[in-house]
């Protein structure tokens, strides 16, 4: 379980990284978050792990308080996480079997322990033949592979894949982005940092928006067709004012009311919100309280 | 079996997470680290080579510093030993009374040895000195000479209060000594030895420096593997060791290095010196008791360098620059 409460994080130069970023994800979810360069993601994933502290707010991830923890505290609170790289970060003198043993040797693990769970682990990713491979012998996507690999070794509650797709071809990413779905699907709770709108819609799981250091959207699971997912912090209030505008217009002819909307189709919901946003946003927009606003 | 674990058909015979409480306690896998660090030597070879060659060529400046020095000592001693105080004793003195004389000087301070010295045995050296010469003293009724005791001081310090000391004894006519070399001596010695321990120090601490850079290079160039060890949850102790274990043995073998050139080079040169080939051949010291002290404090300062070097190296990097998430 990750919770944000009212974290904010300003570093020492002025920057505001973080802005009053309340979140709760639950054990067990798949959460995708999204936001370009400079959103504050950088910074959020920092936080998760602990290496940036906020200057506001509190942090619980895994039971661990992040706010008062023990220095010494910390590799322990780590090893709850597993982290997947978009450089995949496999350390090149060593072969695939020993990168991901290395992840076990670092916590202290027996070499028996390593000899049952290695293999195991590389067969989950489907890495067994390529076990005694260096890494700049196989592909980039077996490379994110092992990495995964790497980062499920220790049984962790959490993983963090900070772009794992953003250095490998397209085939490849749905091929790690399946894997990540099936480690959910087994309890594991999944962190996805991409860039990928078309992964993000393809797999429809819970999507996080960050912008200049807010969230500016936070999509359920399964919402996103029903919803306009605001990707720039400015956007809700631009969307919003359109829709106003627009409803004001022609009021009488097209805009439905509250309650038509929730009769309406999934392409009679399209076609208003096309109308009213003249096509600038992606997505659909749960729109219904700024007609409810425009009402009034 | 339900339909989602289906999916996943590699899923299938075990939990993805066996039941053991994550976050453990354990401190990390420890052999399996030092074999890595030792490893790591032969995977970072350039880095060890150069690693090892700015360690070993400032423990030979060292060495060498030292060497000099101690025969530069070495010389002063000896020049020293032979600025000797002449006590001459009264004709006519009987045997009881230069015995008296004798045990008071030997039991003055800073007195090393005394030596009796009969003038049949002080006139025999004059007229050997004299060679040709000699035949002036074949005038002479009978030896001019005194008895006398050839008194040698343990060091030049203080020289002329032990000689105004040994002037209040009785039976005695005369002391002849030479106070200013002394002086010359005593304060040359205390000055080579000043410098040459400013240069000593001076050199470790090039040393030091020159070395710790070296680490740091080398820390730098792997920062990606510090970056993993610090993200799969390694304690800082564990990150350290292999850096460690590799200064340790950076040390080892650069002050096996420097030994064997050090030694090597001094060798040749006293078998050269001792073949006549240089004046003093007579000050030089010999090669074997330097080899146990030199093994002992080169492998004293390589092994610190290394150690000391590394963690000191490794510690501005895990606070300051090691970032998990991002290279720098």
């Amino acid at each position: 379980m990750i919770e944000f409460k009212n974290v904010s994080k300003v570093y020492p130069n002025g920057t505001v990284a973080l802005k009053n970023v309340n979140f709760k994800i639950e054990r067990g979810e798949f959460v995708f978050i999204v936001g370009s360069s400079g959103s504050g993601k950088s910074t959020l994933l920092k936080t998760i792990f602990r290496e940036e502290l906020p200057t506001k707010g509190s942090i619980t991830i895994n039971d661990f308080n992040l706010n008062d923890m023990d220095k010494k505290e910390i590799p322990y609170f780590r090893r709850t996480m597993g982290i997947v790289f978009q450089d995949f970060r496999l350390i090149p003198t060593m072969s695939v079997y020993d990168n991901v043993a290395f992840a076990m040797r670092v916590i202290g693990a027996s070499e028996n322990e390593i000899r049952k769970r290695v293999p195991y682990v590389l067969s989950l990713v489907g890495l067994s033949s390529k076990a005694r491979e260096l890494p700049e012998k196989i592909s980039g996507g077996e490379q994110q592979r092992a990495a995964l690999a790497r980062a499920l070794v220790n049984n962790a509650d959490v993983i963090i894949a900070d772009e794992p797709t953003g250095n490998i071809d397209p085939e490849m990413s749905i091929d790690i982005v399946n894997l990540l779905n099936r480690i959910n699907e087994n309890g594991t709770t999944v962190i996805m940092v991409t860039h990928e709108h078309e992964l993000v819609k393809k797999y429809n799981h819970r999507l996080i928006c960050i912008d200049d250091g807010e969230i500016v959207s936070d999509i359920p699971k399964g919402a996103q067709n029903n919803n306009i997912i605001y990707r720039k912090k400015n956007d809700e209030e631009i969307c919003r004012q359109k829709i106003l505008s627009n409803y004001k217009k022609d009021k009488k002819s097209s805009v439905p009311v509250n309650k038509d909307i929730e009769k309406m189709n999934k392409e009679e919901k399209k076609k208003i919100i096309d109308k009213a946003l003249s096509g600038t946003f992606e997505l659909e927009n749960d729109y219904s309280k700024y007609l409810e606003d425009g009402e009034k | 079996m339900s339909k989602k674990v289906k999916k996943g058909a590699a899923f299938d015979d075990k939990p993805i997470a066996p039941k053991r409480k994550s976050g453990r306690k354990e401190s990390g896998n420890y052999g399996y680290l030092t074999k890595q660090g030792f490893q790591s030597l032969v995977t970072h070879k350039l880095m060890s080579i150069a690693s090892i060659a700015v360690l070993a060529s400032c423990l030979m400046m060292i060495g060498f510093a030292i060497l000099i020095f101690a025969n530069i000592n070495s010389m002063i001693g000896k020049i020293e030993s032979e600025n000797v105080i002449m006590v001459f004793i009264q004709d006519g003195s009987s045997a009881e009374q230069k015995d008296v004389l004798r045990q008071k000087l030997e039991s003055t301070d800073k007195v090393s040895r005394v030596e009796y010295i009969p003038k049949e045995i002080s006139f025999k050296k004059q007229v050997e000195s004299l060679g040709k010469d000699a035949a002036v003293l074949n005038g002479l009724e009978k030896n001019p000479l005194p008895d006398a005791y050839k008194v040698t001081l343990k060091d030049m310090k203080n020289f002329d209060d032990v000689v105004a000391k040994i002037k209040t004894y009785p039976y005695i006519i005369n002391v002849r000594e030479n106070g200013n070399l002394a002086k010359k001596l005593s304060k040359v010695r205390t000055s080579v030895t000043i410098i040459c321990i400013a240069i000593i120090l001076m050199l470790l601490a090039v040393s030091m420096f020159i070395i710790s850079n070296t680490i740091q290079v080398a820390i730098y160039s792997r920062r990606r593997e510090i970056s993993i060890m610090k993200a799969v949850g390694a304690t800082n102790n564990f990150v350290r060791w292999p850096f460690m274990v590799e200064g340790f043995a950076i040390g080892i073998i650069s002050s096996a290095i420097a030994t064997l050139i050090v030694m090597g080079i001094y060798a040749i040169f006293t078998n050269a010196v001792g073949s006549g080939f240089l004046m003093f051949s007579t000050s030089v010291l010999p090669v074997l008791p330097f080899i146990a002290p030199i093994i002992i404090l080169f492998l004293f300062i390589g092994i610190m360098a290394g150690v000391v070097g590394s963690a000191v190296s490794l510690k501005k990097y895990l606070k300051e620059e090691g970032s998990v998430l991002y290279e720098n």
